[in-house]
């Protein structure tokens, strides 16, 4: 299953609203094993979208998928709070990664 | 029907002069009702400040990290119990026995019920009734009530302590303070005042311990947090401040309301009685000052949090709703309530400078505690010296020496504990949390991720 990962970092938005900026999610690895004809993929997502992504996928008849709970940080490097008068950074944001795995030619 | 309400009140008045004669007669209480009201206003206001305890445990919780709750949560109920033993054993007599306008006073080792109390227990039915008049010729309340309601009061002034050193203290050595803190140092200090001692002669007056109970806390717990050092990681090396939110702000909600709720027998029950209709009037004055003083507090806090740092401050505000507690506390029988407003709102934005400041000293108070407790209890102090009775040149006399000595006697003993058997966790333990290594368990054992 390991042989033959690629990375193929490519954007992918869903929906048509404005604000799918935030909810873009990267495709991050994909298996293109040249024997099992599946592909896994691979997509860090922020959790309040998680609903509205399986919603999508589903809807282009995906049957299946795991969520795990992770923790993250992307180009804003984490995020500025204030407590007690004091600023400071959350270094780790909390995301949502989907694993999906589909057929070599979904 | 108006005429039915009419003949109703007449009647009722009629009956009302048979009953109770003419009206100018006093409607007083007789001296054993008095005396079940004096000792039930004790009772039960000392049930409510018991309960302050569960507050600070609560408080002291949500505002640490969840890697130390279980320490801060045995902490809390040991500290309370240590407390309320020494107290009893030698700390009462401290304070209230033969003080006589002194600075202490008698070392006598446990407090029990008066002569006459016990006489009246055991006496058989045909002596009651002398032994009831008896009772009630030398006291007006049962002793061991007004026990209860004092050692309330020391137990609040060690939960003070413990919050601030959260996260890094170890838990014997903390204990050891505490046992001295109440068996010495607050009966001393408290005897100068409430014991009838030198500053109560001088005309100092702090109504139920802002500075006797609370900046006593504060005092002792600002010695401990410079002798024993900031959190691992608090301040970084170019002088940045790190804040390590608190792991569950609910729990510090859910305390501050305790601890609210617990004030009003903090300072309804410091009224000492509760036999007279004056003495009805004083405590209900008490309670709406009391809630007033906090509610401004609060809302001060919530404005002057949205201003500079423009965002509202939840943790802030809990700790302005205990500043305004404790700035009433010295004179919550002010009666003008526009005064308590005052008094309180003004703890509140105490408070919201204060704990910047301290961590701008390097002193890591981990809930507070100095900004709260101590700050506004030298301004409630102060307040009564301003809006009161008092006179400010006294309350600023009171304030330092009771403050001098706490400070000092409490900076020796930790110093003392440092040296012998060392008051800090190692480095190691502080970052795995002291409920692993002090405790062996977790507060959250399926929430241990992090």
């Amino acid at each position: 299953m390991q042989r033959g990962l690629v990375k193929i970092s490519r954007l992918f938005w869903i929906g048509d609203r404005g604000c799918y900026s935030r909810s873009r999610f990267l495709f991050l690895e994909n298996n293109k094993g040249r024997s099992s004809g599946m592909k896994l993929i691979t997509a860090v997502i922020k959790p309040f979208m998680l609903d509205e992504v399986r919603e999508a996928v589903t809807n282009v008849g995906i049957e299946g998928m795991t969520v795990s709970e992770v923790r993250g940080f992307e180009h804003q490097r984490g995020q500025a709070e204030i407590y007690r008068g004091a600023e400071y950074t959350i270094s780790f944001q909390p995301k949502v990664k989907i694993d999906i795995a589909v057929e070599d030619d979904a | 029907m108006k005429r039915y309400i009419k003949t109703t009140a007449i009647v009722v008045t009629m009956a009302t002069m048979v009953l109770f004669g003419n009206g100018d007669a006093k409607a007083s209480v007789n001296a054993e009702t008095a005396f079940i009201l004096n000792s039930f206003s004790f009772l039960i206001h000392g049930l409510l400040v018991m309960f302050m305890a569960a507050g600070f445990a609560m408080l002291e919780s949500g505002l640490s990290r969840s890697k130390n709750t279980a320490t801060i949560c045995l902490k809390n109920i040991t500290l309370y119990s240590v407390a309320g033993l020494m107290f009893y054993i030698i700390g009462y007599s401290l304070m209230y026995t033969n003080v006589e306008k002194g600075w202490i006073g008698a070392f006598e080792f446990l407090y029990n019920p008066a002569q006459a109390e016990l006489a009246l227990l055991n006496t058989d039915e045909a002596g009651k009734t002398a032994a009831n008049a008896a009772l009630l010729r030398d006291s007006t309340y049962a002793s061991m009530s007004d026990w209860f309601f004092q050692m309330v009061f020391v137990a609040t002034a060690a939960s003070i302590v413990s919050g601030t050193l959260a996260e890094r203290i170890k838990v014997w050595p903390f204990l050891i303070f505490v046992v001295i803190l109440s068996a010495v140092i607050y009966p001393i200090q408290g005897s100068w005042v409430w014991g009838a001692g030198w500053l109560s002669q001088m005309g100092f007056s702090d109504f139920a311990g802002s500075t006797l109970v609370h900046s006593t806390g504060g005092w002792a717990a600002l010695a401990g947090a410079i002798v024993l050092g900031a959190r691992k990681g608090k301040f970084g090396p170019k002088g940045q401040v790190n804040p390590m939110p608190g792991a569950n702000l609910p729990l510090a909600t859910l305390g501050t309301f305790i601890l609210w709720f617990g004030w009003f027998g903090f300072n309804g029950g410091s009224q000492l009685a509760l036999g007279s209709a004056a003495d009805v009037v004083a405590i209900a004055i008490v309670y709406v000052n009391t809630n007033l003083a906090a509610a401004s507090g609060v809302v001060v806090a919530i404005g002057l949090t949205q201003l500079m740092f423009k965002k509202m401050d939840l943790t802030l505000c809990l700790n302005s709703a205990i500043g305004g507690l404790v700035a009433i506390t010295a004179g919550p029988d002010v009666q003008q309530h526009a005064h308590a407003m005052l008094i309180g709102g003004i703890g509140g934005a105490l408070v919201v400078f204060a704990v910047p400041l301290i961590d701008k000293l390097k002193i890591d108070d981990v809930v507070g505690a100095i900004s709260a407790h101590l700050v506004c209890g030298i301004w409630g102090t102060l307040a009564v010296g301003i809006f009161g009775s008092g006179s400010l040149v006294t309350q600023f006399i009171g304030i330092i020496a009771i403050g001098a000595f706490v400070f000092v006697s409490s900076l020796i003993v930790w110093v003392v504990l440092k040296m012998t058997i060392g008051i800090r966790v190692d480095g190691e333990a502080e970052l795995a949390g002291l409920d692993k290594t002090e405790l062996g368990v977790e507060a959250y054992p399926e929430f241990s991720n992090r």
